[in-house]
C-alpha cells in the first residue's frame, strides 16, 4: 500500500479513535451557576423593563420622552448625513468647476502661445487697430471668423498681382502671405509678409503716396 | 457526538420555542441534553477544559437570550446551537489574543481530560488539530469529530457546502503532514507536535 493511503487510513483510524475518546469527555455540571447567572441577567433585563410597567402614568412620559430623544437623534443624524452629502456634492462640483476653468484658462493660454494663435487673436477685428497691422491677420470676408478654441494652419502662398493694380511693382509681381486655414479647411484669415505690405496693404492715403 | 435522530432533533427544536417562550424547565432541558455537545465542541477546538467550561456557560446564557431567533427552516437545533457555540469561541479566542494571552492552556497530564485520552497518538493528533488554522479546525471538528454532516456544518459555519469540503480536505492535508513530520521527529513532548503543526499551517 503507498503511503499516502496508509497515511490517510491512519489518520482516518485515529480520529476515529479521537471521536470515541472525545464522547467519555463530560461537561462539568455547572447548572446551579448557568442558572444562577441566566437569573440574574433576566432579573437585570426586568430592573429595565419594569418602570413603564409598574409606573406607566410618568414613567411612561419618560419612555416617551427617551424614545422622542432617540427619535430626535435619529433625525439629527439623517439631517447631519444629508448635509455633509450635499456638501460633498457641492464641493465636488465646485472642484469640477475649477478644475474646468483652469482646463479652459490653460487651452486658452496654450492657443495664446502659439504663433498662429497669437497671430489668430491678434487677427481679431477689433484688436486690429491697436497691433501692427502689417503683422496681423486679417479676417477674410464672408469667413466664419476665428475662434480661440479652434486650431488653425498657417499657410504661406504666393499671390500673382498681375491683373490687380498693384501689378504696378512689375508684370511678374507677387506677394507671399500667410492664410490662416482652419479646422473646415477653409481659409478664415490672411496676413502679407511684411516685406510686401506697403502696396497691399495700403489705405488710399498712404498708397497713393508710395505710388507717386 | 453522534448525529442526532429527527426525535431527539424535534425535542430539542420545542425545547428551543419554550426556551425562547421563557419556560425555564425547557432551558434547563435543554441543558443538560446539549452541555456535552457543546463543551466537546469548544474542548476539541481549543483542547482547553478551563475555555471550554466558561465556553459552554456562555453559550448557554446566549441562547438563553437568543432562543427566539432559532428557525428550524435553516436548520437543526444542533446545528444552531453548535454555530452560537462557534461564534462564542471564536469571540473569547480574538479577545484572548487581543489582551495578549497564549493560546487557552494546553492539557496537562492531570487533566481529566488526558486520563480519557491517555494514548499518546491521540494526544498529538489532539494537539495537531488544535495547532490548525480556525477555519479548518472547525471543519474537521465539525465533520469528523462531530459527525455533522457537510451541510450542517456548513449551517453552523455559515459557508456553503463546498467550502466545507475543501476546508475539510485541507485540513486534513495539514494534519497528516504535521502528523508524518512529528513521526519522523525523535519521541518528545506533545508540544514539539503542536510547534510542528504551527508551522506546516502557517
Amino acid at each position: 500500500m503507498s503511503d499516502p493511503i496508509r497515511h490517510e487510513e491512519s489518520l482516518s483510524a485515529d480520529l476515529g479513535a479521537l471521536r470515541s475518546a472525545l464522547l467519555e469527555v463530560r461537561a462539568p455540571d455547572d447548572e446551579a451557576a448557568l442558572l444562577s447567572a441566566a437569573r440574574a441577567r433576566a432579573a437585570a433585563r426586568a430592573a429595565t423593563d419594569a418602570p413603564s410597567a409598574v409606573r406607566p402614568p410618568t414613567l411612561g412620559r419618560v419612555r416617551i420622552a427617551h424614545r422622542t430623544r432617540a427619535l430626535a437623534l435619529a433625525a439629527a443624524a439623517v439631517v447631519a448625513g444629508v448635509a455633509v452629502l450635499v456638501a460633498v456634492r457641492a464641493e465636488w462640483l465646485l472642484r469640477a468647476e475649477r478644475a474646468e476653468r483652469a482646463q479652459r484658462a490653460e487651452r486658452a493660454e496654450r492657443v495664446a502661445a502659439s504663433p498662429r494663435a497669437s497671430d489668430a487673436v491678434a487677427a481679431a477685428p477689433v484688436t486690429a487697430g491697436a497691433l501692427d497691422a502689417r503683422q496681423a491677420f486679417r479676417p477674410i470676408a464672408f469667413s466664419r471668423g476665428l475662434s480661440a478654441s479652434e486650431s488653425y494652419s498657417v499657410v504661406r502662398v504666393r499671390l500673382e498681382l498681375a491683373s490687380s493694380p498693384l501689378g504696378a511693382r512689375g508684370p511678374n509681381a507677387s506677394i507671399e502671405a500667410d492664410l490662416l486655414v482652419g479646422e473646415d479647411g477653409l481659409a478664415h484669415a490672411i496676413r502679407f509678409d511684411s516685406a510686401d505690405t506697403l502696396p497691399v496693404y495700403a489705405a488710399p492715403g498712404p498708397l497713393s503716396g508710395e505710388r507717386r | 457526538m453522534p448525529s442526532q435522530t429527527p426525535a431527539q432533533e424535534s425535542t430539542d427544536a420545542a425545547l428551543l420555542v419554550e426556551a425562547a417562550a421563557g419556560r425555564e424547565a425547557a432551558f434547563v432541558e435543554l441543558y443538560r441534553r446539549r452541555r456535552d455537545d457543546v463543551y466537546r465542541f469548544a474542548y476539541s477546538l481549543t483542547r482547553s477544559r478551563a475555555f471550554a467550561q466558561d465556553a459552554t456557560q456562555e453559550v448557554f446564557l446566549k441562547v438563553l437570550e437568543n432562543a427566539g431567533r432559532f428557525d428550524a427552516a435553516k436548520g437543526t437545533a444542533r446545528a444552531w446551537l453548535l454555530g452560537c457555540a462557534r461564534h462564542v469561541v471564536i469571540d473569547r479566542l480574538r479577545a484572548e489574543n487581543r489582551r495578549g494571552d497564549e493560546v487557552p492552556e494546553q492539557a496537562t497530564a492531570a487533566d481529566h481530560e488526558l486520563r480519557v485520552l491517555n494514548e499518546q497518538r491521540l494526544v498529538r493528533l489532539h494537539a495537531a488539530i488544535a495547532a490548525l488554522p480556525l477555519e479548518y479546525r472547525e471543519a474537521l471538528v465539525l465533520c469528523e469529530l462531530a459527525e455533522l454532516p457537510y451541510a450542517e456544518a456548513a449551517a453552523v459555519i455559515d459557508c456553503p457546502v463546498g467550502t466545507v469540503r475543501s476546508r475539510l480536505h485541507r485540513a486534513r492535508g495539514l494534519l497528516s503532514s504535521s502528523l508524518r513530520a512529528a513521526e519522523r521527529e525523535p519521541e518528545g513532548d506533545s508540544e514539539r507536535v503542536v510547534m510542528k503543526a504551527t508551522e506546516v499551517c502557517s
